[in-house]
């Protein structure tokens, strides 16, 4: 066990104490971890000076000063990650025993370098920062691209966050983050958020979020700008068996169509393509939870992305079905599989599939972002062809119709990719 | 060696075989390419990146250039993939949200067929670039001025600071102030 006295020196033999050593036992297991000592520097008497070494390795981890020699200290100094550099202080600028003035150097990744510089003020002097500023370096190339500034005041806290991504001083995105407890419980009551994508300063976009007092959480309850396009999904006509010439029609739509299912807002067009397939061909039925964690384990599908071009038939394949997936078909191959019993899935663009061509509203490159299952082509009119999908991306896409030239501008946006299942 | 065009080999990439094997997810359409000279050969990059139509006028969402894939001009030997969301200099940009809408102010006059003839007519500038490069053709101020002023009416101003990080030469010739 250790003895805890203070240890007392007068290093200029003039009977007044010039410093005193406390060993510390700060998870009082009765064994020293470290010292302070307390200095009177300029010798009128009154302590000024305190060095704490928290960890007993011998080196100073926090200072404390009494610089105007009230008795009281008005800044504290420390070096948190024990470098031997102070990467944070406080200060007491009026002397009032409150500390009101903060700064912090953060090395947020541990990479030895400096990634955020944090400056905070207590203006009130109630002991919570109204204002902060805070420096960061994102792409830890020593440069700072970020600057948020923020303010709390009367229970409502805004941040606002500028970057620069390129490095070239100009403003490239900038936020507005406001978070509101307007009744001090600690919870939020009130969060928006507001985004400048162009650098312009002018905000263009944003989303707005209240506390649900029965569900005692934030719900969307205003959008505008970027996040508030409404998307108006379009009336699709669909097929009826009663109106067609079953002689004229390839495949057999009306029995494909009882497989459909809309995916929601979801990324999984291709798996649900791929399922009504197996569905069909198999008569099992499938579990679109158990399909979509298969994908996703196995690489060939994320919930973020959707599926790329080459895995469009890997669930297929995963499932025994035969098939054979290519580029530049042509629709007579689609009819043809369709008319031996076969099964087909293309990838299209959905925004001509669903839009059509419009000179108002069109995309500067045309992609095919979209699988759909062909379930039939009709030809009860000759002179109006028209192709018939089950889309799970459309409300409305059991036996989805859409005329044959239609789904050839979109099917070549996706250079006719085509799986044929058998 | 293919004779296609710098204009002809973006409208076709999607399905070179490399880029099917760059697990790029349906949806993302080759955006306006930059060339580029590395180890003394000239390249052509060429972004990715998606467009949603909401079937609204101009409000076709632009999404952030998410990938990249290289070339050298006019070999076309696929030298490099990139997937910016793993590149430090992209780390503030949300890939999952819209930066901008389509058409732009440059562009709001223009029907489907008038816009995308002047986006071929400024594909084909880059091969007038090209040609400069390569076999010493003739490539004038005006041709430089034209390319340009075609840059910057088609490409999105949203998509100028994307441009601007992957490529600083290229954003100061065609698209800087």
């Amino acid at each position: 066990m250790y003895d805890f006295e203070p240890v007392e020196f007068d290093f200029d033999g003039d009977g007044i104490v010039d410093a005193t050593a406390m060993p510390l036992d700060l998870d009082g297991d009765g064994y020293e971890d470290g010292t302070a000592v307390a200095l009177d520097s300029d010798g009128d008497g009154v302590t000024d000076l305190v060095n704490v070494d928290l960890d007993g390795d011998g080196y100073t981890d926090v200072t404390a000063l009494d610089q105007e020699g009230d008795g009281i200290i008005d800044m504290v100094v420390a070096d948190l990650d024990g470098d031997g550099i102070e990467d944070v202080a406080a200060m007491d600028t009026d002397h009032n025993g409150v500390m009101d003035n903060f700064a912090a150097e953060v090395d947020v990744d541990g990479d030895g370098i400096v990634d955020q510089l944090v400056r905070a003020n207590d203006y009130d002097q109630d002991g919570v920062v109204d204002s902060a500023h805070v420096y960061g370096d994102t792409d830890g190339d020593g440069q700072f691209d970020t600057a948020s500034q923020i303010v709390t005041e009367d229970g409502v806290t805004t941040a606002t966050t500028r970057y620069d991504f390129d490095g070239d001083q100009q403003i490239d995105f900038m936020e507005e983050e406001v978070i509101a407890d307007a009744d001090g419980d600690g919870n939020a009551d009130f969060y928006s958020v507001q985004v400048d994508t162009d650098g312009d300063q002018q905000y263009d976009g944003g989303e707005a979020y209240a506390n649900n007092p029965e569900t005692n959480s934030l719900e969307l309850i205003a959008a505008e700008g970027l996040y508030d396009v409404e998307y108006e999904v379009p009336q699709m006509p669909n097929f009826d068996p009663e109106a067609a010439d079953p002689e004229a029609v390839a495949g057999d739509p009306a029995s494909s169509m009882e497989n459909w299912e809309f995916q929601e807002a979801t990324n999984r067009c291709t798996l649900y393509s791929q399922k009504f397939v197996i569905e069909e061909l198999t008569g099992e039925e499938v579990d679109i939870e158990d399909f979509a964690d298969t994908a996703e384990e196995n690489g060939w599908f994320t919930e973020e992305g959707g599926a790329t071009a080459l895995n469009m038939n890997k669930m297929l394949d995963y499932h025994g079905i035969d098939n054979e997936m290519s580029f530049h078909g042509q629709i007579d191959d689609i009819e043809q599989c369709l008319n031996e019993g076969g099964k087909v899935i293309v990838s299209v663009d959905s925004g001509e599939i669903w839009e059509g061509e419009s000179d108002n509203a069109f995309a500067p490159v045309d992609g095919a972002d979209h699988a759909v299952q062909v379930i039939g082509i009709d030809r009860t009119d000759p002179e109006n062809p028209m192709v018939i999908l089950n889309d799970s991306g459309h409300p409305d896409g059991c036996g989805e119709l859409v005329p044959l030239d239609v789904f050839e501008d979109a099917w070549a946006d996706g250079d006719h990719q085509m799986i044929l299942c058998h | 060696m293919s004779k296609l065009s710098i204009r002809e080999t973006v409208q076709h990439i999607n399905t070179h075989d490399f880029v099917l094997h760059c697990n790029m997810p349906l949806g993302y359409v080759p955006g306006l390419p930059i060339l580029k000279i590395i180890h003394d050969e000239l390249c052509l990059q060429v972004p990715f990146l998606k467009y949603k139509v909401t079937g609204q006028p101009d409000q076709t969402l632009v999404y952030p250039i998410r990938y990249t894939v290289t070339m050298t001009w006019p070999e076309k030997k696929m030298i490099g993939f990139s997937n910016l969301s793993y590149d430090p200099a992209f780390a503030q940009v949300d890939f999952s949200k819209a930066i901008g809408f389509f058409r732009h102010d440059a562009v709001k006059h223009m029907k489907k067929a008038e816009y995308r003839a002047m986006r071929d007519e400024l594909l084909d500038q880059y091969d007038k670039v090209a040609a400069a490069l390569l076999e010493g053709a003739e490539y004038t101020q005006e041709d430089e001025a034209h390319m340009r002023r075609l840059m910057q009416i088609i490409m999105e101003p949203s998509l100028y600071p994307l441009y601007q990080a992957l490529d600083q030469d290229f954003y100061g010739k065609y698209l800087a102030e």
